[in-house]
């Protein structure tokens, strides 16, 4: 999946939280968003699923402009973690959670079954099939998070800061998760970071953003 | 008279198998209230479904029908709110918790309603439902079943986390917005069979003991329904038994059932701790 971002303006009341940004993803790169505490970074990431409205500019999902009627169509193509694991008490199991992510993919119980196993088993969370989500540590949350995301056989990971509970193994698991996803599926992965020292790695490309713009 | 005697009579026996069927489903719809916070809306409808009964009664027409529509009005208004602003939501839906219930009193005294019909909104009365009451009831109940399991995916999608579900492709609003007028319509018929005042033991204690222990929302809408009717039936059979109101009786062993539960999942969790 291809973003394209030109010139996107973004205004809460009278603060802009995005000004004039512009930037190009290829389908199955790696990029990371980074910048300090309320940079606009999240913003941006939720701009290009339509989670939020932008005020203007535009924003083409594999080179088609993307408007009101095409959001719920890049949703089922494109997969979102979001930046805080749901933290709740409701009684769901593991499998029910993955199993969100193949609503409206129009599979069988049976293929909705595997499809369900196969994303924990990409992310070496199998064991955890029959767990109830509230006794999940913080990574399992955001791994099994991403393992609801595959079971819609996604083109485009949007990440919101998914390692900013875990402890340093924990990161360079699901760091290693994502580029693995990249690299044998083609899976293109936009993960926003506050800390960027993680991502001196090879094959990440870095977008900068400080007060709303992106630094050259 | 025994109770298999008092249940010859087919008031009762009517009464008790609505009782029953509603005390077993509508406790599905409690879930949605407790999961989803509706606890002010609610009791906004609840003072609705009144504010709606207290026109009926003044103007001569049917409780039911100007209960169900004075509530399908607020969540309209509450839900058209609350998709631009949750907050605003919030105080729309306080403003009117209380604003329906000054004015259904307003109406009761301007109108002259006598005491005894407006006290019958508040505490309802299972044996005095015709059975075209009983018929609407039993099919609404087997509706909202019906609405739980073709839409369960949606509904446990929406219930888990919403921002989650509308990143997903998920109609969150559409499918909010038909939980709330699931709500408002089993609030309304509810009031009718045993009063708002007893209104939680059927929909809300049932779905609040099921949370205690289970895993799974499939578990947990499941266990809500069987707590329910093991909740209604019994209540049932002991008002009959010790002659207590039967909106007591369901009360009474609903209220029981909680503190007992809540009692053994404390102990045993403070057994495991050890």
């Amino acid at each position: 999946m291809t973003f394209v971002v030109e010139e996107l303006r973004v205004r809460r009341g009278a603060a802009t939280i995005l000004e004039g940004v512009s930037f190009a993803v290829d389908s199955g790169e790696r990029v990371t968003v980074t910048g300090s505490n309320g940079a606009g970074k999240t913003t941006l990431l939720k701009t290009l699923l339509g989670i939020l409205p932008v005020d203007s500019g535009t924003i083409r999902v594999d080179g088609t402009p993307v408007g009101t009627s095409s959001w719920r169509r890049i949703r089922h193509r494109a997969g979102y973690v979001s930046q805080q694991a749901v933290h709740t008490d409701f009684p769901i199991t593991v499998a029910e959670v993955v199993g969100i992510g193949c609503i409206g993919t129009g599979l069988s119980r049976a293929e909705r079954r595997d499809r369900i196993r196969a994303g924990l088993e990409q992310t070496g969370c199998s064991h955890l099939l029959r767990a109830s989500w509230s006794r999940l540590s913080g990574g399992e949350k955001q791994r099994v998070s991403i393992a609801r995301c595959l079971c819609r056989q996604p083109r485009a990971l949007l990440l919101d800061e998914p390692t900013s509970s875990l402890d340093p193994e924990g990161k360079e698991a699901l760091l290693e998760l994502a580029e693995r996803l990249s690299a044998e599926s083609g899976i293109t992965v936009i993960m926003v970071t506050h800390d960027s020292g993680h991502f001196q790695r090879d094959g990440w490309r870095r977008l900068a953003l400080a007060e709303g713009r992106l630094l050259p | 008279m025994n109770v298999l005697e008092i249940l010859a009579y087919p008031p009762i026996l009517r009464g008790a198998l609505v009782l029953i069927v509603a005390g077993t489903l509508f406790p599905l719809v409690g879930v949605f209230v407790l999961r989803l916070n509706l606890i002010t809306l609610r009791f906004a409808l609840m003072h609705s479904s009144l504010l709606g009964a207290s026109i009926a009664l003044a103007i001569g027409a049917s409780p039911l029908v100007i209960g169900i529509g004075a509530n399908m009005l607020l969540v309209l208004i509450v839900s058209a709110v609350g998709a631009r602003s949750e907050s605003n939501a919030g105080h729309l839906t306080t403003f009117f918790m209380v604003f329906t219930v000054g004015l259904a009193f307003a109406i009761l005294y301007r109108f002259d309603v006598p005491a005894r019909e407006s006290l019958g909104l508040l505490w309802g009365n299972i044996f005095a439902l015709t059975p075209l009451d009983a018929i609407l009831t039993v099919i609404f109940a087997l509706l909202v079943l019906l609405f739980v399991v073709l839409l369960f995916p949606h509904i446990t999608a929406v219930l888990y986390d919403r921002e989650t579900a509308f990143t997903t492709g998920i109609e969150d609003r559409t499918i909010y917005l038909l939980i709330l007028i699931v709500v408002g319509l089993t609030i309304t018929l509810v009031m009718g069979l045993i009063g708002a005042l007893l209104l939680d033991a059927v929909l809300i204690l049932p779905a609040l003991i099921a949370g205690f222990g289970s895993r799974s929302t499939r578990g947990l809408f499941l266990r809500a329904a069987l707590w329910g009717a093991a909740i209604s039936t019994t209540g049932f059979v002991s008002a009959l038994w010790i002659d207590i109101p039967v909106s007591s009786g369901v009360t009474l062993v609903g209220a029981l059932a909680l503190g007992l539960t809540a009692g053994y999942t404390h102990l045993a969790n403070r057994w495991r701790t050890r």
